[in-house]
């Protein structure tokens, strides 16, 4: 998708207008505060393998949160990812908000792709009922996926007591080489520009979704799509399409998302498919039972893979989880249990 | 795909253009709370932050969330009431930034039933029990009176509505132990 002149005016004014908000007078750090999440987990992989399993310890995130409102209207949020006891180390997210608009929001910055909710909401592992992503938000969608540009969101009276909800953005877009693999597309590469790559081919997309409280269901629709590639004789698009829903009551959590990646390449289009269904049921304070089925679909059998995991959560607090995980991993050639994976894990929000 | 795009940003314009500001009833933060924020995450206790840190919270919630401004408000409300003004004051004198409280991280071993009332009811029922909690304006009809001779109700009676909950009160079977049901029912019976 090329979008140029008008699309740089707007996001020019949009960016002055948020700066100019963050340079008033009465700028200071009011009420800024540090929060965060980590965890620590214990996996054994591969189990039942001949060759013997792998015991290994990780501490996976410590993900510290910077937030709070600085100045009037304007809202700054910013998280720095402590990965795999420091190894990954990077800003997973840091923009500004401005929230004086009656239900409308405008953020610009690096921001987590508003792309359906694993991604954006769910995937901090003090608030994933399981211990790791589901199929599809890997390979597919490259959950976590943030980036850099302009999101607009809000949330809407529709009647007595729904509510409709809407992201929209425009962000540089995921970008990499012509037919490889989408994970591998994230990150903010400047240096494309020199070949004006990074100048004028943006990725623009969003979410719609609807909140209905007494039906104790909330579903929305999400897309995605940008140039992926920039070669000289052609733009290569990738989109992404996907839908969600969740229903919650008295306990019970039944949620499911499915995605799919269309991925432009001069070998021959790639379509990528994927998803997950999950259930989980708090049955008192402290103990919650989960379950997941997620799949994916690649370009070749030999990558489809679905998992089916069981999970069981013992919440120590409000904020604090001890989870048990076993995974059943099913390749396309069948069952191999030697691919089987049990995890504990130790997480909390802080 | 150009024109799924622009299907999708005239429906955005549309919808957000055509919505009425207004046309929800009275919103509740203590609905809202239970909800929207239990939906996705276990509901975090009012008295795990200052009321200033709410409100850095609910801001950021009310972004990820897509809450409505008259949402944000109301819970931001309900969740300030219960908030504990020691922490507050303590943030105010140590700078700007300062670390989240660990309040309510780790729950008390064995709360009183005042304990209880006080970080789950008064929002709604008030210190005192008459319904008249910073919080009771949202709810139709008002949070009951426990001082009321004619709203009498056996041991039993009140546990069963503290566990399953009505007329817009969450239900707190899943969140209190049953020490702590029993322990606010008979702090309830006795104010």
């Amino acid at each position: 998708m090329r979008i140029k002149s008008g699309m740089r005016a707007a996001c020019s004014v949009i960016a002055a207008a948020v700066a100019m908000l963050a340079m008033s007078p009465d700028l200071s750090a009011q009420g800024l505060m540090v929060t965060g999440y980590a965890d620590f987990e214990a996996t054994v992989s591969n189990v039942g393998a001949d060759a013997g399993s792998n015991f290994f310890f990780d501490n996976h995130h410590f993900n510290v949160v910077v937030l709070g409102n600085v100045a009037g209207d304007l809202f700054a949020a910013a998280e720095v990812e402590y990965e795999h006891a420091g190894e990954e180390i990077g800003l997973e997210y840091g923009y500004l908000t401005y929230r004086g608009a009656e239900n409308f929001r405008v953020s610009a910055g690096k921001f987590i792709v508003p792309f359906g909710r694993f991604n954006k909401d769910l995937h901090p592992t003090w608030i994933n009922k399981m211990v790791d992503r589901p199929h599809g938000f890997r390979d597919i969608f490259p959950q976590t996926y943030s980036d850099v540009g302009i999101w607009l969101s809000g949330g809407f009276p529709l009647g007595d007591d729904a509510t409709f909800s809407m992201d929209a953005f425009v962000v540089n877009g995921l970008m990499g080489e012509d037919g490889s693999g989408i994970r591998g597309f994230r990150g903010n590469d400047r240096e494309k520009q020199s070949d004006g790559a990074r100048d004028d081919n943006k990725a623009v997309g969003g979410r719609l979704g609807f909140v209905l409280p007494n039906q104790h269901l909330d579903f929305g629709g999400s897309v995605y799509t940008g140039n992926s590639a920039d070669l000289s004789t052609q733009d290569l698009t990738l989109t992404f399409f996907g839908v969600d829903a969740h229903y919650f009551y008295e306990g019970l959590s039944i949620r499911a998302e499915f995605i799919t990646a269309d991925q432009e390449a001069t070998g021959g289009d790639l379509r990528k498919k994927g998803g997950y269904l999950q259930a989980a049921y708090q049955a008192n304070r402290n103990w919650e039972p989960v379950v997941r089925f997620s799949v994916r679909d690649m370009p070749g059998e030999s990558s489809d893979q679905s998992r089916f995991s069981l999970g069981l959560n013992y919440y120590i607090s409000p904020a604090g989880t001890v989870r048990l995980n076993y995974h059943i991993n099913t390749e396309e050639t069948g069952f191999e249990s030697e691919n089987n994976v049990l995890i504990a894990q130790f997480v909390t929000g802080f | 795909m150009k024109h799924i795009v622009k299907s999708m940003t005239l429906t955005l314009a549309a919808v957000v253009v055509l919505l009425p500001a207004n046309a929800m009833a009275q919103v509740s933060g203590v609905q809202t709370w239970s909800q929207r924020c239990g939906s996705c995450h276990q509901q975090q206790p009012a008295n795990r932050y200052t009321a200033e840190r709410w409100e850095s919270v609910v801001s950021h919630m009310e972004l990820i969330a897509h809450l409505t401004s008259e949402q944000t408000a109301a819970v931001l409300e309900f969740l300030k009431s219960g908030a504990q003004e020691v922490a507050a004051q303590e943030a105010k004198e140590s700078g700007s930034l300062t670390v989240a409280s660990l309040d309510g991280l780790f729950l008390p071993q064995s709360p009183t039933g005042e304990e209880v009332y006080e970080q789950n009811c008064v929002p709604c029922h008030g210190k005192s029990g008459k319904g008249d909690g910073p919080a009771a304006v949202a709810f139709d009809p008002p949070p009951s009176d426990f001082t009321d001779p004619e709203g009498t109700k056996s041991l039993e009676e009140m546990l069963e509505i503290i566990k399953e909950g009505r007329a817009g009160m969450p239900a707190y079977g899943a969140t209190l132990s049953p020490e702590e049901l029993e322990a606010v029912a008979e702090y309830i019976l006795n104010l």
